[in-house]
């Protein structure tokens, strides 16, 4: 049955999306702080407009209902999907009278790829930006790869009535700690620490590069939170290849096999239960993907001219597919590399990494490799199913933190949402094959940008239609929700349009 | 001896040969002196290992690369390539460019690299010779006032909204 929301649904929609809208406003005071701190006076009005108008916003909405009214899961799914396009509607202020985009669509591309951890980019001129304004670009990341309802359940900031069903439909299922606010703060708590280790190691580097200390640091910081949120954004137009440092590309490739490493592994590991990494499905499926893949890009690019030596194979070959495949989109080559000089096997092997992704309750994208495992382990099974006497019962097993039985419910579930990123991935590739883009480009960019990876093989620019921006937008918000609350969301509306006709007529 | 009917002809031949000699090596002056851009570069309109000549502003920082030898990367239409030098020849560019300031503008001559083999595959340029063409500056930074005020007038206004909500709240 299809339930019509109600005023009271959409008033208390309002005000929890107008909560999280405040959250981002508030967020705006660590590139504040960075502008005035480093002088950039322009940069600093940026933010206290952005500030200004994401507040009023917020609060404008969030009084619409009268706080603390429970929220129920329907509700939840909507306030999700809505919030994080609100919060990039709001981040996307400051970029957009930033200087560096060439138009609003273009700031909002840009904030809802730093939030949902993708990576794309239309920024103009990056290589003369602000360092505030970089510090607000990676920043997104790191707010969106925890998740916008993770960051304001952790810091309580009046979600009290609805924070249970917001975490649930942020897609978020650990319950590492008894309650979601502990959790929040768990997932915090990690990332502080790989945020420290990462910097600390990255800002050596980078002083040892010869980079003065302040930039060293921001840069650490910036690359740090990019890799291990996945994200993919960087300070400087050449992206990972502008420190042409085979050091900074190794440690950024150890952030980036921590950040898509499930919240819950993070946990057990550091409760003590190494083999637990070992034994779990989605890790042994991660770690085959990655290898196969891997050794389909060496042997891809084993037979071009340009990357057939050792150093080659690993640093353009194995670094792009593991930077493709936890969905960070970092990249060591011109976008006109991939089609010219990296060989249609190696560059097939990058597109599988983007389209099967790392793993769940992480911050990478894509269509997971649980749900890859669970989806081998129930061919498997159908198989054996089809071996066995009639009167036999054929079960399969899995660990996944515990011991569990493959159930149909399972599988069906993942084999939806598998459904679900193929067809958006063959959809956005038609779409941008209509707008006159070779048809294997067009497939690179709606996977990076459904699967929140970044990569890019030149189609994403400023000069892109407009109307192909709007599609990236739409493809990189389903993908980092996994499509179920942006199509709930989708299908209120529907229904709330078609009460409403019924009425009138 | 020579006959009549073939002197026109010698003649012609004359006037041409000279003409090729005259205007050959200007033609080939004029090829070699033909500047590539970081585009072109990039996008692989260049054949590999092939001396080329381009300009563009230096941005950010000389990057070391073991004892002697630095990296600079240079900018141009939004573009940025990696140039490979020895240290001392970088020595002579003074300002890079960044959110304050405009790079030097410098010219390269050097070998372009589409996959680098000392440098890990990477796309470079190795360079034989750099000149600055254009001496860097301070770049015009103007704050806007407009945007202050309105941000704290929707930040008095958010002040307002969250009094009121407490408000709300002590009374739900």
């Amino acid at each position: 049955m299809w339930v019509a929301p109600q005023k009271r649904d959409a008033r208390v929609i309002a005000h929890y999306t107008g909560i999280l809208v405040v959250g981002v406003g508030l967020a705006m005071i660590v590139p504040l702080i960075t502008a005035v701190s480093l002088g950039e006076w322009d940069a600093a009005l940026d933010y206290l407009f952005g500030m200004g108008i994401a507040c009023a916003a917020g609060m404008a909405l969030a009084l619409v209902s009268p706080p603390d009214q429970p929220l129920d899961r329907t509700n939840a799914l909507i306030v999700t999907a809505l919030a994080w396009f609100a919060a990039s509607v709001t981040a996307a202020v400051p970029l957009a009278v930033s200087g560096n985009y060439a138009s609003y669509l273009d700031a909002l591309f840009d904030a809802m790829s730093g939030l949902t951890t993708s990576g794309l980019t239309l920024v103009q001129d990056l290589d003369h930006m602000a360092y505030s304004h970089n510090m607000w670009r990676h920043f997104l990341h790191l707010i969106g790869g925890q998740g916008i309802v993770v960051a304001a359940v952790s810091i309580a900031i009046g979600l009290r009535g609805g924070a249970v069903s917001l975490y649930i439909a942020e897609g978020r299922d650990e319950k590492i700690l008894p309650n979601v606010m502990h959790t929040s703060r768990f997932i915090w708590f990690v990332t502080a620490v790989y945020v420290t280790l990462g910097t600390a190691a990255l800002a050596g580097v980078n002083l040892f590069s010869g980079m003065e200390p302040t930039r060293a640091g921001l840069h650490a910081f910036w690359a740090t939170v990019a890799c291990y949120d996945t994200g993919g954004f960087g300070p400087q137009s050449m992206n990972a290849l502008y420190y042409h440092s085979w050091a900074f590309e190794f440690v950024t490739v150890l952030l980036m096999i921590a950040g898509t490493l499930n919240f819950n592994l993070h946990a057990d590991i550091w409760r003590g239960d190494r083999w637990e990494i070992f034994r779990n499905i989605e890790a042994r499926a991660w770690a085959a993907n990655v290898a196969i893949l891997s050794a389909f890009a060496a042997l891809g690019l084993g037979s071009t001219l340009l990357f057939s030596d050792t150093m080659s194979v690993l640093r353009k070959g194995v670094y792009h597919v593991l930077s493709a495949n936890t969905g960070t989109g970092h990249q060591t080559l011109y976008t006109a590399q991939w089609v010219g000089d990296y060989g249609g096997l190696a560059m097939g092997a990058v597109i599988l990494a983007m389209a099967f992704g790392g793993m769940a309750s992480s911050t990478a994208g894509g269509i997971k490799s649980l749900r890859l495992g669970l989806i081998v382990k129930g061919v498997v099974l159908r198989v054996r199913e089809s071996l066995a006497p009639s009167s036999a019962v054929v079960r399969a097993k899995f660990h996944h933190l515990t011991d569990r039985e493959l159930t149909p419910t399972l599988l069906d579930s993942a084999l939806l949402v598998f459904v679900l990123y193929m067809v958006t991935y063959i959809s956005g590739a038609l779409v941008g094959a209509a707008y006159g883009y070779p048809i294997g480009e067009a497939l690179f960019e709606s996977i990076s940008a459904t699967a929140n990876v970044g990569l890019s093989t030149g189609v994403t620019s400023p000069a892109m239609p407009a109307g192909l921006k709007i599609l990236y937008i739409l493809q990189m918000w389903a993908g980092r929700l996994e499509f179920v609350a942006l199509l709930t969301l989708f299908a209120s509306l529907v229904i709330s349009v078609r009460r409403k006709r019924s009425q009138r007529s | 001896m020579t006959d009549q009917r073939t002197l026109p002809v010698m003649r012609s031949a004359s006037v041409l040969a000279l003409a090729c000699a005259l205007l050959l090596p200007g033609v080939a002056h004029g090829a070699a002196a033909r500047e590539s851009t970081v585009i072109e570069l990039t996008t692989l309109e260049v054949a590999d290992g092939t001396q080329v000549t381009f300009s563009g502003e230096v941005v950010s920082e000389a990057l070391r690369d073991g004892e002697d030898r630095v990296w600079l990367n240079v900018l141009d239409e939004g573009v940025a390539i990696g140039v490979n030098m020895p240290a001392e020849m970088a020595e002579k560019v003074s300002v890079f460019g960044d959110h304050r300031n405009d790079g030097d503008v410098v010219r390269v001559t050097g070998v372009y690299n589409e996959a680098c083999r000392t440098h890990g595959g990477d796309m470079d340029v190795h360079a034989e010779t750099v000149d600055v063409l254009e001496q860097g500056g301070e770049r015009t930074l103007e704050p806007q006032a407009w945007k202050g005020v309105v941000g704290l007038l929707g930040l008095v206004a958010a002040f307002i909204g969250s009094r009121r909500l407490r408000r709300m709240r002590e009374t739900v």
